[in-house]
């Protein structure tokens, strides 16, 4: 377990930054404690102090996780999200889209969010945005990366992609052996 | 829309041939009805029109001048092609083919076509209707995340929000639903599945109506097909399942609009809320009455018992309907009613009450698993309820069953009190009462399950030995004595309860009240005697009824003997003394143990609060038994000390001392009791009181114990053990362990350092990333010298300290400076008129022109001139004092320059009052410029002045200027006067108004706008240059004076 590197950290924040923008900065400089992120087994752990000093005496062989998986960095040293973030992104997510009742067990299946169960977007969403799915009950779902922008959003046909999947829920058990 | 004309031209050019029309909608229709093999497809394409009512009205509104008939057929034509084209491309080749065979124009094709890109449009229309853009402020409901989804309300909420999409989603698929009803674990689904509960009405009227309200009641029946709806309510009491299944049920059943089913299935899920209240209620009233409680239970439980036997009745007997019993069940009176109509029903006919009472057992039984929380929780209660029940039958029963009971009590009766030292032994029990019901405690120890099998058993047992015993009454012994049996034992089981759960004996004597009377009732004696304390000859009677009683019972083999008894009395006599010392030491010690427990109990509970009056009772309780015991020894001294002997207890082998040794401490003894035998009393009361003050020193902190090398010298301690010649005390305190402290706090901040750069780090990359200003690292640093506040007010300055040297004035540098900075300052406020002096030729012309042509124009630029002439003015306003000094000098020949900033100084003074004048007649303004026009030329000289700062005014009339400022004062009042008047006239309003210039340059005219010391040293500068102008002009106007008196 470390800190990440400079690197590693501006790969991170980009990644991060897709999806909650300058919000990153609530994750960093938090008014209730001081938390940090620490690499581990190619693995980003978002931990508080406290949690830090008590991992400190667990050798690092024997450690599998600490804190919250924020991701992972892949051989290539790409950073890529795991679901497992949701719970740090989607209270500071600047883009949102909800799928109708319909469609969400196809995107908690891992299936991309097509128009017709496209429930509502946040206006002014990018192409290529990052954005958190929610279910029309505000259920955070997971998140992608938007397809199309809004307005093409509107004009579009109901079976082309609108979000890309990214990680969803239905990891927690699909991917449960690989999730920490 | 180009393409739309294009089409609408199409459409309109189509007109005409639309005559031929008919004939092709015959065509058509034909068509249809070969083509459209399926009438639904056709029916689908209906509907689908009906959905598209726009693309109708704009096929309408095409067709404005033609015939509406031939439109609807049109339409009606349409429409089936169109549901056939929507859902597949096959069927649109058909239907374009169905044109094609018709040998129809290009048009036709082109119509088709664009009617279908309008139809996708229409659906890209309603998709994009139903999609909803939402801005960036929309905040997500507070419960988005998980923990807020098992909230009602905001369920009820949210699925009322989105019924369309629900309805959607219904009717996609409604395997989807059923699967989703099979698991409602998840929350999002089950929601889903209420909504869908009453909006997926076919489905659910399959399960709800053929789900019989037994089957729909909350109960989870493993068998049954139908899950119940809401696994979560199991934890919840079965009359809001009922009520609930009421709710529901009612919803499924009138299959209306899902909206409407839906409130009403919230308007039943409020009422469930209601009947929780009301369920805490009752809960409440339970534990303030033990009464209550009972009753309630027995509802609670015979309402689960109730639940079931109408999920039963089907099976079962199919007698009752289930309707009726299901409501029964609504409300816990109801259910109480319907038990107690069950028990007036049990009296009534035994048959009915044999098969109830067989499924109340089936009930009891099945609801063992369903109900262990509740179980738990009321046992004890539930227990005496039951019991309660049971003696409710029993009493029923006792009436037939008297005469054999009596039979048999008398025997035992009898067999018993002629025993008489027997009887003896069972008086020298402190507590009459207790040992005989406690006797039974070992028999009935075992299992609380066996107990209530006993207690389920015995009943059933006894009616069908009654219903049996109706037919003819004479019976076997046996059975007789299983009978009597039964009650006793129940009864038994409650004392025994009793003694667990209710530690205060006057409860338990209560309790002991309703057995007694039973027996009473049984035995036919009163032993109300007994209760009284009196140890007569009724006691042992009574006593010793009960023991006989209980011996039959434990020891099967006497049963017999007792029966052939008056054969072999005394033989038995002597077993039976032996048994029941056996009996009464084993009763001893185990009274002994309850009473141990309910002293720690009670201890306890005086340790969390001293009033205590449970606990106190307890121990005088005890005591009283105890005194009892010791008053017993002191009449009859060698039988006691057998006994205690025989029970080879710990309490006797300490009374035992006691009373022999110190008889006359037993008062002491009797308050001290308690804590002594608490801690079972090893040790002596004198070294009670002496433990008693080292107490207080005992459980106090030790300070020196404290901390880690506190904890180093109690290790220290601990291996000397409570020796007192090597007790540790303060001084043995290690001081080297502080050190320790500062290496570890120091470890401490470097992380806390560390993390710090860390964020710094981790910001400052996010700052180079996002291009935005991150301000946390100030915050964070805010932080940190918050951290170091201090109290300025408590502050002090210290000269000897460094640090305090912020604290002092610094005042000479600045002093320094001032001779030099301030005079280049004013010279270079001196240059800036000199400088403006070159621009003068350029503009003077123009406004030469100007002024003489136009006033208004005039007045204009006069305007400007004046504005400009503030902004000088304020620029120059650190020179206004010395203005002042020289104005009340009144040499007003001095250079053009200092005049220049003198006058504008008289301007503003005067502005006030002129300008007051002024706006009195200011709504005319142009009145008053032609009244003074005479003067206008005087004011554009006297005007200069002030211009004279501005370089383009300034130059204007400067020649003329300069000759009336060599005129003389005289000349100068004049032309400041004059000054006057224009400088007024732009001043149009005499009210204050927001921002008004006067009111800033007002209060600024009270302040000293430079230094006194700079005034004074300018003004010392001045004197000197204005003296020896004065003295030369003074020496010219005596050459002038002598000049003239010479010529």
């Amino acid at each position: 377990m470390r800190p990440l590197t400079e690197d590693e950290t501006k790969t991170m924040f980009e990644k991060l930054s897709k999806y909650i923008g300058e919000n990153i900065k609530l994750l960093v400089d938090r008014p209730d404690g001081t938390y940090c992120f620490r690499l581990h087994n190619d693995r980003v752990y978002y931990i508080s102090e406290k949690i830090l000093k008590l991992a400190t005496n667990i050798s690092r062989d024997k450690l599998v996780s600490v804190g919250t998986c924020f991701g992972k960095f892949t051989k290539t040293q790409k950073f890529r999200l795991h679901i497992t973030a949701l719970d740090f992104l989607a209270p500071y997510a600047k883009f949102k889209v909800w799928v109708k009742p319909g469609a969400e067990q196809s995107f908690v299946y891992g299936n991309h969010v097509l128009k017709a169960g496209l429930g509502r977007i946040t206006e002014n969403t990018a192409q290529y945005q990052g954005v958190v799915v929610y279910s029309m009950a505000d259920v955070p779902l997971g998140f992608g990366v938007a397809a199309k922008s809004t307005q093409e959003c509107r004009r579009v046909d109901p079976i082309s992609i609108v979000v890309f999947h990214q990680a969803d829920i239905g990891e927690y058990i699909r991917s449960e052996d690989t999730l920490t | 829309m180009e393409g739309d004309d294009d089409i609408s031209k199409k459409r309109r050019g189509e007109f005409p041939p639309r005559k031929v029309r008919p004939k092709k909608i015959r065509k058509e229709s034909l068509c249809k009805v070969t083509e459209n093999t399926h009438p639904v497809a056709k029916y689908n394409g209906q509907g689908k029109e009906l959905h598209e009512a726009p693309v109708k009205n704009e096929v309408n509104s095409l067709s404005h001048g033609t015939n509406t008939l031939l439109m609807q057929t049109m339409t009606w034509e349409n429409g089936p092609v169109r549901g056939k084209e929507k859902p597949a491309l096959k069927r649109q080749t058909k239907s374009l083919r169905v044109f094609d065979s018709e040998e129809d124009s290009d048009e036709e094709i082109h119509k088709l076509v664009a009617q279908e890109n309008a139809q996708r449009k229409d659906v890209a229309m309603e998709d994009d209707d139903n999609l909803e853009v939402v801005g960036d402020d929309f905040t997500v409901k507070p419960s988005m995340f998980w923990a807020g989804q098992n909230s009602k309300g905001g369920l009820a909420v949210r699925s009322s929000e989105e019924p369309a999409d629900d309805r959607e989603y219904d009717s996609a698929d409604t395997d989807e639903i059923l699967t989703n009803r099979k698991t409602p674990a998840v929350p999002v689904k089950q929601r889903e599945a209420d909504s869908q509960l009453s909006t997926s009405g076919t489905i659910l009227n399959k399960c709800d109506a053929p789900a019989k309200p037994g089957t729909s009641k909350r109960k989870q029946k493993p068998g049954s097909k139908v899950r119940s709806k809401q696994p979560s309510c199991v934890t919840e009491s079965t009359k809001e399942g009922s009520e609930e299944c009421q709710g529901s049920s009612s919803g499924s059943g009138s299959s209306s609009d899902s909206e409407l089913d839906y409130e009403a299935m919230v308007a039943s899920c409020q009422r469930i809320e209601l009947s929780l209240a009301d369920l805490e209620q009752l809960a409440k009233e339970a534990s303030m009455a033990e009464e209550e409680k009972n009753v309630d239970c027995q509802a609670s439980d015979s309402q689960a018992g109730s639940g079931q036997a109408t999920e039963l009745v089907p099976f079962s007997n199919g007698e009752a309907s289930a309707a009726p019993l299901a409501k029964k069940g609504n409300t816990p009176e109801e259910i109480l009613e319907a038990i107690l109509g069950e028990d007036s029903s049990d009296e009534e006919s035994d048959h009915d009450r044999g098969k109830k009472k067989k499924r109340r057992k089936k009930s009891q039984t099945q609801s063992l698993p369903a109900f262990l929380g509740t179980k738990a929780l009321f046992e004890t209660a539930r227990k005496g309820a039951q019991l309660g029940l049971c003696q409710k039958r029993n009493g029923d029963e006792e009436d037939r069953e008297t005469s054999e009971a009596e039979k048999k009590q008398n025997l035992a009766h009898t067999s018993s009190s002629s025993d008489s030292s027997a009887s003896e032994c069972e008086s020298q029990f402190d507590d009459g009462k207790l040992p005989p019901f406690k006797g039974l405690a070992p028999h009935s120890l075992p299992s609380n399950a066996m107990v209530k099998q006993t207690d389920r058993v015995g009943p059933l047992k006894s009616n069908e030995s009654e219903s049996a015993e109706s037919n003819s009454d004479s019976s076997s012994s046996d059975s007789e004595g299983e009978e009597g049996e039964d009650p006793e034992q129940q009864l038994s089981a409650a004392a025994e309860e009793m003694d667990g759960s209710a530690p205060t004996q006057g409860l338990c004597s209560n309790r002991f009240e309703a057995p007694s009377a039973v027996s009473s009732s049984l035995s036919a004696e009163p032993l109300s005697a007994e209760r009284a304390g009196a140890k007569g000859r009724a006691a042992p009677k009574g006593s010793a009824g009960a023991s006989t009683e209980r011996l039959e019972e434990n020891t099967a083999f006497l049963k017999k003997p007792s029966q052939k008894r008056a054969s072999t009395e005394n033989i038995e006599q002597k077993q039976q003394q032996d048994n029941q010392k056996r009996l009464a030491a084993l009763e001893l010690k185990q009274k002994e143990a309850e009473q141990q427990k309910k002293l720690i109990q009670g201890a306890l509970s005086m340790l969390d609060g001293p009033v205590a009056g449970k606990g106190k009772h307890i121990v005088f309780d005890s005591d009283d038994s105890e005194e009892e015991a010791e008053q017993c020894p002191v009449d009859a001294n060698t039988q006691e000390k057998e006994s205690s002997s025989e029970s080879s207890t710990e309490e006797p082998s300490e009374l035992g001392p006691r009373t022999g040794a110190k008889q006359g401490l037993r008062v002491k003894d009797f308050e001290k009791q308690v804590g002594s035998k608490l801690f079972d009393s090893s040790e002596d009361d004198e070294e009670d009181k002496e433990e008693e003050d080292d107490d207080d020193t005992r459980f106090q902190l030790k300070p020196q114990f404290e901390g880690k090398a506190g904890q180093k010298l109690m290790q220290l301690q601990s291996r000397f053990g409570t020796d007192e010649r090597f007790r540790m005390d303060s001084r043995f305190l290690e001081r080297d362990d502080e050190s320790n402290i500062p290496e570890e706090t120091s470890s401490r901040a470097d992380l806390e350092v560390q993390l710090e750069e860390e964020k710094k780090k981790n910001l400052d990359i996010l700052q180079s990333l996002l291009n935005i200003n991150v301000q946390s690292t100030e915050t964070s640093k805010e932080a940190a010298k918050r951290k170091q506040f201090r109290d300025i007010s408590v502050l002090h300055y210290d000269p000897t300290r460094e640090e305090h040297t912020a604290f002092e004035k610094k005042s000479e540098e600045p002093k320094k400076e001032s001779k030099a900075a301030r005079r280049k300052k004013r010279e270079e406020a001196e240059k800036l008129p000199e400088v403006s002096k070159e621009i003068y030729y350029d503009v003077a012309i123009d406004l030469k022109e100007v002024f003489g042509s136009q006033k208004e124009s005039i007045e204009v630029k006069q305007a400007v001139a004046w504005d400009k002439e503030e902004v000088e003015e304020e620029k120059e306003e650190g020179k206004e004092k010395e203005e002042e000094k020289l104005e009340k000098q009144a040499t007003e020949e001095n250079a053009s320059l200092q005049l220049c900033l003198i006058s504008p100084n008289v301007s503003t003074k005067n502005a006030e009052p002129t300008g007051f004048q002024f706006s009195f007649f200011g709504n005319d303004d142009i009145k008053d410029t032609t009244v003074k026009d005479d003067y206008k030329l005087q004011i554009l000289k006297g005007a200069k002045a002030p211009w004279q700062e501005n370089p383009c005014f300034r130059d204007s009339s400067s020649e003329e200027e300069e000759d009336e400022v060599k005129e003389g004062t005289g000349d100068q009042s004049a032309s400041a006067n004059a000054t006057d008047e224009p400088v007024a006239a732009k001043k149009t309003f005499f009210f204050f108004f927001q921002d008004d210039v006067r009111l800033k340059e007002g209060p600024k005219m009270f302040c000293r706008s430079a230094k006194l010391e700079d005034q004074r040293e300018t003004w010392e500068e001045k004197r000197t240059t204005l003296i020896e102008e004065y003295r030369k002009k003074h020496k010219d106007a005596r050459r002038r004076l002598k000049a003239s008196h010479k010529s």
